[in-house]
């Protein structure tokens, strides 16, 4: 186990705050991840690349810039320095023959399945992660890993899963319209591509243990074995019973390797699947993302609530520290994990609201 | 005759667009007028669906199957619509904003506009306001519909209405916005004349729009 990071002295205790927190329970207070506007300035590679294409891909630039950013920062509470590796999360997709186009903050996929009787030739691919994304992805891992030096945890890539990765092979509404033409040949084309996404966590996942991690990723939650974010954007436009039949069996696969997950939930239509999460056992968490405009996390405690009372544990997302506290008000801090979303102006709020705002919040 | 009609406009809801495609043949070799054909096959169709969306009993495969089934119909519709003198309810300029490529509920929405007798005027994805601007002059526009999946595009809508002031044109034209993050207090916030909260919703506000 780590105990200590050089940017982060204290990291033990937040090991064991979310190993209680996965668990449900609660230690000396709820794990609590925050931002503080930097203080000290950037001292990076300058970005000077030609496209932005070559500059996501730059596998030596991206991990040094990641650096210097975690240099500037600080880290209060439970919030700990992490890289991740991100080439764009339809990398998950890059396995089975799709392209990726950058923009500056955004990477999208093009997809290769232009017709229903094109998912067969999709079932035949043995997942290729010899393809040029995934080679970066397991670059950067290699050289974050090399250049770590105790300092910052090396993370997981964000990777998407199950239909989504379908959504990437074919575009959502065309994926919409083959599930009620051809529902047969898209459900083996879910269970083979959930497949492939098992294979290429523990391809990630190998690479980090051996160095003696445990796993965190763009959700910034630590857990000493496998853990991971199973999602499902796609399915905030299908029935109950569409989720249940096809998207839930996919989501159990990619479980299945994992000790620990948070699920994440991404929109108010998706509460309409919330129910089928509450009774998966193998399910330990869920990171409730209402959405732009529809916040505070205040308008959604009965959300948090329902999730609690179900025995998961629970994100919550809040905007400002009184929004944090306006939930757990209601909640209670068993089994949340807090994290601030509006940045704290100094090291010294930050510290006041987790040890004193929330440390002091009854248990 | 009217038989035929009703199981027009259930094919419709139920998608399958090979049964809709051969009653609306059907429904013209027997020279039913092209206008009852649109309004009682196709438009309640939709309608219909429109309505079991906003339910919560009908969801977007279902939907787009139907959509697709009213489409292919007015394929075949189309012609004759045209030779009767059939008028669109009227026009609507409608993209997602520039910098998002999410389409998805800008071509559901499309759909319902064309099931609800609008003629649309699809620019697409990543549209700037130029060409939202450009494509309601040629077509003379009634309204302009504008998408946003993104909290960071979600503001170029805005954008949209400040050219569409320079341009001379905001009082010719009424604009209408949704997508995921876009909210009723957004719309006002920006001087738009309504908000939809879904695709079936955009083509009841585009209704009332033009009744303004």
């Amino acid at each position: 186990m780590i105990h200590s990071l050089a940017y982060k002295a204290d990291f033990a205790q937040t090991v064991t705050r979310f190993a209680a927190w996965w668990e449900g329970d609660l230690l000396d207070r709820p794990p609590v991840t925050v931002r503080v506007t930097p203080s000290r300035p950037y001292q990076g590679p300058p970005a000077n690349h030609a496209t932005e294409r070559a500059r996501w891909l730059d596998v030596e630039y991206v991990v040094d810039a990641a650096i210097a950013t975690m240099e500037q920062r600080d880290y209060v509470g439970d919030t700990f320095p992490i890289f991740w590796p991100n080439v764009g999360p339809e990398i998950s997709a890059t396995p089975y023959g799709c392209e990726l186009t950058y923009t500056a903050d955004t990477s999208w996929s093009t997809p290769v399945v232009q017709r229903c009787a094109d998912w067969q030739q999709i079932l035949t691919r043995t997942p290729d992660f010899t393809n040029l994304y995934w080679q970066t992805v397991e670059r950067m891992t290699d050289y974050a890993l090399a250049r770590c030096d105790g300092r910052y945890i090396v993370g997981l890539s964000d990777l998407h899963g199950n239909y989504d990765i379908l959504a990437a092979l074919r575009d959502p509404m065309q994926l919409c319209i083959d599930l009620m033409d051809c529902p047969a040949l898209v459900r083996q084309a879910g269970r083979h591509v959930a497949q492939g996404f098992v294979a290429g966590f523990e391809r990630l996942y190998a690479k980090v243990r051996a160095a003696g991690f445990g796993t965190t990723t763009w959700l910034p939650f630590y857990h000493e074995g496998p853990a991971y974010v199973p999602s499902c954007d796609f399915w905030c436009m299908l029935s109950p019973q569409m989720a249940q039949e096809m998207i839930l069996p996919d989501l159990l696969v990619e479980m299945a390797p994992m000790e620990r997950t948070i699920f994440h939930l991404d929109g108010p239509q998706a509460l309409r699947h919330l129910d089928l999460l509450l009774d998966l056992p193998q399910l330990n968490a869920i990171q409730w993302v209402y959405g732009a405009g529809r916040g505070p996390a205040a308008r959604w405690i009965a959300v948090y609530q329902r999730i609690l009372r179900a025995g998961k544990s629970v994100q919550l997302l809040a905007r400002d520290p009184a929004d944090a506290l306006a939930v757990l008000a209601e909640t209670g801090t068993r089994g949340v994990w807090v994290t601030v979303e509006e940045p704290f102006a100094s090291v010294e709020e930050a510290a006041h609201f987790v040890d004193h705002d929330i440390g002091g919040l009854r248990r | 005759m009217e038989e035929i009609l009703q199981d027009l406009k259930e094919a419709v809801i139920a998608g399958d667009f090979q049964d809709a495609v051969e009653l609306t043949t059907e429904l013209l070799e027997e020279n039913v007028s092209p206008k009852l054909i649109l309004d009682e096959g196709l438009i309640a169709g939709m309608g219909a669906v429109g309505e079991k969306f906003k339910a919560g009993t009908c969801f977007v495969p279902e939907m787009l199957i139907a959509a697709r089934a009213m489409q292919r119909s007015l394929d075949v519709l189309r012609p004759s619509l045209v030779n009767t003198g059939v008028e669109p309810l009227g026009t609507v300029v409608l993209g997602t904003v520039r910098g998002d490529l999410h389409d998805i509920g800008k071509n559901l929405t499309s759909m319902f506009l064309e099931g609800a007798g609008f003629r649309v005027v699809d620019v697409g994805v990543d549209a700037s306001a130029d060409k939202f601007i450009d494509a309601i002059k040629e077509s003379n526009a009634q309204i302009l519909g504008m998408s946003a999946l993104l909290t960071t595009t979600m503001t170029y809508t805005g954008e949209v209405i400040k050219a569409l002031e320079q341009a001379g044109l905001r009082d010719k034209v009424k604009v209408i916005v949704g997508g995921a993050p876009v909210t009723e207090d957004w719309a006002k916030q920006i001087g738009a004349d309504a908000f939809a909260v879904d695709a079936a919703t955009g083509a009841d506000r585009c209704k009332e729009l033009l009744m303004r």
